[in-house]
């Protein structure tokens, strides 16, 4: 389409003063353009590996989700992996520990059960009463795996599982204290080490 | 000989006036623009709900495309075509009715949307009245451009014509196809389209928005102005055919470069990022044309600050057009989707393309228009770097933003969780570079300012009387039946050349192009089943989770958060389970987003109790610590509106969605009702400080809320559901 040497010729017509070149397209322009027409052509075809579609979002995504569970286990190991009674009976005894719990409980659960535990949006972490129990491994399963019907999430995927071991222990510190504004007590009178206070304890709403 | 020669005066008044309207919606738009910047760095100034942030965004956008860069590309169309077409506007009154409709249309945009009137579709957000104007006076511009061109004295069409040609017919099309919807009340539609279809079609309009109002249009623009101020010959005259054809012929199939990884079709997605990437060369001809049209006048660039403008917009212009390409293919998208790479991409376009190349023309047509000398060539150079600099702040700052959100929304840590659960820690992390943003906000409008007075200066030294000198051109020849033979001649340079003598065949083949273009995309998209496998468990919505679905639509949610989320592991471990194209059929509109300034909302139903969004909404920052969403407190108070549910709930059904029993009168009020008491009395049951919300907005919205992405929960039609290959 272009005639040699024909560079800064003008063309014979002027529109309000304005002229055009004949100049030809610049070489690399068109090598450029018809590179990513073939390209694309390749692209669509799909039949040379790392150039298409390959096998397709769908299949890319489960392949990256078998991998992913086949290094860290299935979410469900991963959640069981979390609730962990040995370290949170070693949070509870370590000061530094409960600090750490302390601090995640200031961010990740204080929006629904208030800074001091006295509850709000979810229950009061303060008194006797339980609604999912408060033995270790009930404490350290509501926190891991949540209980979405109520609107309390499932922390798993957010919280390590260090931090679920240290919050969970410092959530057993709160019973007890006195907030000063307290959300009325809802569940079964639980002693402190996670059995039921017998005859006496009353269901509350 | 003489005796031959029509004599006739340009329309410089018109001119005039869009010049104007030009500075003053460009100054306002951009200044809606910082106070929404500051808004995402300081969430108490979202003072009053009618200047909250969702419904802000949207103004700044509308003003800067259509009122701002729409006035600066009928000031150029209207002086340029004039004198390239040898001729007067083909009708004074059509001229002034184009520019005061214009204005008009941009008036009520300004007053619709603060008050929360939106179809919620991206730069298609007037509600159905606007939009019947803007198609009203876009015809009237339409029907007086080619009435011009009718008119003219000059055989042949020039390179800007065509450009102008291209871009008022697409727009008349995008914007026709992509609003038709069914009215539900003075100010409220629903599309006609749904979910994916939607989508669709949205980001079909959406791209090319972008491609024929911010992009042909404006090379148009450059194709007259630079060579004009350069006073260069234009550097290839078979580039420029070239790039024209190619460009408006791909320009159309890249839309789907949007919904990369969404439930669009996976053969959609690939042919919206080939053709994307395949319209890399034609777009850089045109700024290859521009650029090179300086050879020889660089020496001039040094003085001019005119020159100056139009080089950093040409520059702008490719470095955008290179990065459009690069962020469609799939892998990039996958990193930049949802981020601020997306804002400060369009950023670049759009302060650097779009506003410098006019102000370059601004300044340019100042001394011409208004018959004396520009005020100061000094304050011109002042506003090049300030805004140059401005630019710069701003591109730096939000793409380092985007970049570094992306990567911490996929970061894994070695025990294969999320390195950032909390999206809040994403979003902490961008506050500095908001700031900067902020920063260069107010530089390029500080810009504007000392633009704005080198005009007004320069206005005030006009002369008492414009002088309008009489133009003598020989009057065209008729030559009939020409175009017969020539239908097919373009593909020759000298064929090219024929065509350009026969605008209606030249419009002819425009229009093909854009059209074939187009139904090769839209045709299967809505006719093939498979794209969108249906889910027996996906239920239209409740008439209360409707109302607050309008809330959601009304207050501008989807500014800011996603209803969509990608099949990657970093995502679903995130929000949940990807969305499935068969759980957005009763969605009209689709509400996916573009932009995840909050977290993604398709899993949002069951996520948190009542009490919970009820707190957020009141006071986001109570319930999360640093959160920039504004709040929304009188949503506890302000009275839902009962009465329209109705008539919403009529309107979806007659757009196919199955309300069955719930259209015959009263019905959806009645189940509205219903379901709002439960609502709000399981909130007061939880919270007994909150009272009497059954008939409260905040009802409704949480309801909708609590909706949101729970059908296939319901069943176990995951797998059932999955996302449609289409062969690619």
């Amino acid at each position: 389409m272009s005639t040699p040497r024909d560079e800064d010729r003008l063309m014979d017509h002027k529109y309000d003063d304005i002229q055009e070149y004949d100049n030809p397209l610049p070489t690399w322009w068109n090598v450029i353009f018809w590179a990513t027409i073939i390209w694309s052509i390749i692209y669509f075809l799909n039949v040379i590996p790392g150039v298409g579609s390959g096998k397709g979002r769908q299949a890319l995504y489960e392949d990256e989700m078998a991998k992913a569970q086949e290094l860290y286990g299935s979410p469900e190991q991963q959640a069981e992996a979390a609730i962990d009674e040995g370290a949170m009976a070693a949070a509870l005894a370590d000061p530094a520990k409960l600090e750490a719990g302390k601090v995640v409980f200031a961010t990740t659960c204080s929006p629904c059960h208030n800074m001091d535990g006295g509850g709000n949006i979810g229950p009061n972490m303060t008194d006797d009463y339980w609604i999912h129990g408060n033995s270790p491994k009930a404490i350290l399963t509501t926190i891991t795996k949540g209980v979405p019907e109520k609107g309390m999430p499932t922390w798993a995927a957010t919280l390590k599982p260090d931090q679920i071991a240290n919050v969970a222990a410092y959530i057993t510190t709160l019973r007890g204290t006195k907030p000063a504004v307290a959300k009325e007590p809802q569940g079964i009178l639980m002693t402190p080490d996670g059995q039921p206070a017998g005859a006496d304890s009353g269901a509350v709403k | 000989m003489n005796a031959q020669l029509d004599s006739f005066k340009y329309d410089d008044a018109i001119v005039r006036k869009f010049l104007v309207a030009t500075f003053v919606w460009g100054l306002v738009g951009m200044l809606v623009g910082l106070i929404a910047a500051t808004q995402l760095v300081l969430p108490s100034l979202n003072v009053v709900p009618w200047l909250s942030f969702g419904r802000l965004r949207p103004l700044h956008t509308n003003a800067v495309i259509f009122a701002f860069a729409g006035n600066a590309i009928f000031t150029g169309v209207y002086y340029s075509s004039q004198r390239l077409l040898k001729t007067r506007m083909f009708s004074d009154a059509l001229s002034a009715a184009h520019f005061w409709g214009w204005q008009l249309i941009i008036v009520a945009a300004a007053i619709t949307l603060p008050l929360g009137f939106t179809q919620s579709k991206e730069y298609a957000e007037l509600e159905w009245p606007i939009d019947i104007m803007i198609a009203v006076v876009w015809v009237i511009f339409a029907v007086n451009f080619f009435m011009t061109i009718a008119r003219r004295r000059e055989r042949h069409l020039y390179v800007a014509i065509w450009f102008y040609i291209a871009s008022i017919i697409t727009v008349a099309i995008l914007h026709i196809f992509n609003n038709l919807s069914l009215p539900a009340g003075p100010f409220k539609s629903y599309s006609m389209y749904a979910g994916v279809q939607d989508a669709f079609m949205q980001w079909w309009y959406g791209h090319n928005a972008v491609a024929f109002f911010l992009t042909t249009p404006f090379l148009g623009l450059m194709y007259y102005f630079m060579p004009k101020a350069a006073n260069r010959p234009v550097f290839s005259y078979r580039l420029s055919i070239m790039h024209f054809w190619t460009l408006v012929f791909m320009y159309i199939w890249a839309g789907p470069h949007h919904l990369h990884y969404t439930a669009l079709p996976e053969w959609a997605s690939t042919l919206g990022m080939i053709f994307s990437v395949m319209l890399w060369m034609p777009s850089w001809g045109g700024g290859v044309n521009g650029l090179l049209t300086l050879r020889g006048a660089w020496n001039k660039v040094a003085e001019d600050p005119i020159l100056k403008f139009f080089v950093v917009a040409v520059t702008a212009y490719m470095m955008s057009t290179f990065e459009g390409p690069m962020l469609s293919v799939k892998s990039v998208n996958a990193l930049a989707h949802y981020t601020d790479w997306i804002i400060a991409h369009v950023h670049t376009g759009a302060l650097g393309w779009n506003g410098f190349l006019t102000f370059g023309m601004v300044y340019w047509l100042l001394p011409r228009l208004y018959q004396t000398k520009l005020y100061s060539n000094k304050l011109a150079e002042v506003h090049f770097w300030i805004a140059t600099f401005g630019m710069i702040l701003y591109a730096t700052a939000i793409y380092s933003a985007g970049v570094q959100q992306g990567l911490m929304w996929r970061a894994f840590d070695e025990t294969g969780r999320l390195q950032y659960p909390d999206f809040i820690e994403t979003t902490m992390k961008l506050m500095p570079m908001y700031w900067m943003r902020v920063a260069g906000g107010t530089l390029y409008l500080a810009g504007m300012v000392i633009f704005g007075w080198n005009i007004l200066k320069t206005w005030q030294s006009r002369p008492a009387k414009y002088e309008e000198p009489v133009i003598q051109a020989a009057p065209l020849e008729r030559k009939p039946g020409e175009s017969g033979k020539n239908v097919f001649a373009g593909f020759s340079v000298a064929g090219h050349r024929r065509w350009e003598a026969l605008p209606i065949l030249f419009t002819v083949w425009t229009t093909v192009a854009v059209i074939v273009a187009s139904l090769f995309e839209i045709i299967p998209t809505f006719l093939i089943q498979t794209n969108i496998p249906t889910i027996a468990s996906v239920r239209p919505y409740t008439p209360l989770e409707l109302a607050g679905r309008d809330i959601y639509q009304r207050e501008g949610c989807f500014n800011c958060h996603s209803q969509m989320i990608r099949p990657f592991r970093y995502e679903t471990e995130r929000f949940g389970e990807y969305s499935k194209p068969g759980e957005f059929v009763y969605d009209h509109p689709f509400l996916w987003g573009s932009r995840r300034t909050g977290p993604d909302l398709a899993r949002e139903g069951g996520k948190y109790n009542n009490l919970w969004h009820v707190n957020h909404m009141k006071d986001p920052r109570a319930v999360t610590p640093n959160s920039i969403m504004p709040a929304y407190p009188e949503l506890l108070t302000q009275k839902l509106d009962f009465n329209t549910i109705q008539k919403h709930v009529d309107a979806m059904a007659m757009l196919g969605v199955p309300y069955g029993e719930l259209i015959k009168d009263g019905a959806a009020i009645e189940a509205a009702r219903t379901q709002a008491a439960e609502v709000a009395a399981d909130i007061e049951s939880t919270d007994p400080n909150l009272t009497g919300l059954a008939d409260k907005e905040i009802t409704a919205l949480v309801a909708y809320l609590q909706r949101l992405g729970v059908d296939i929960k319901k069943a176990n039609e995951v797998a059932a559901a999955r996302l449609p290959a289409g062969g690619q």
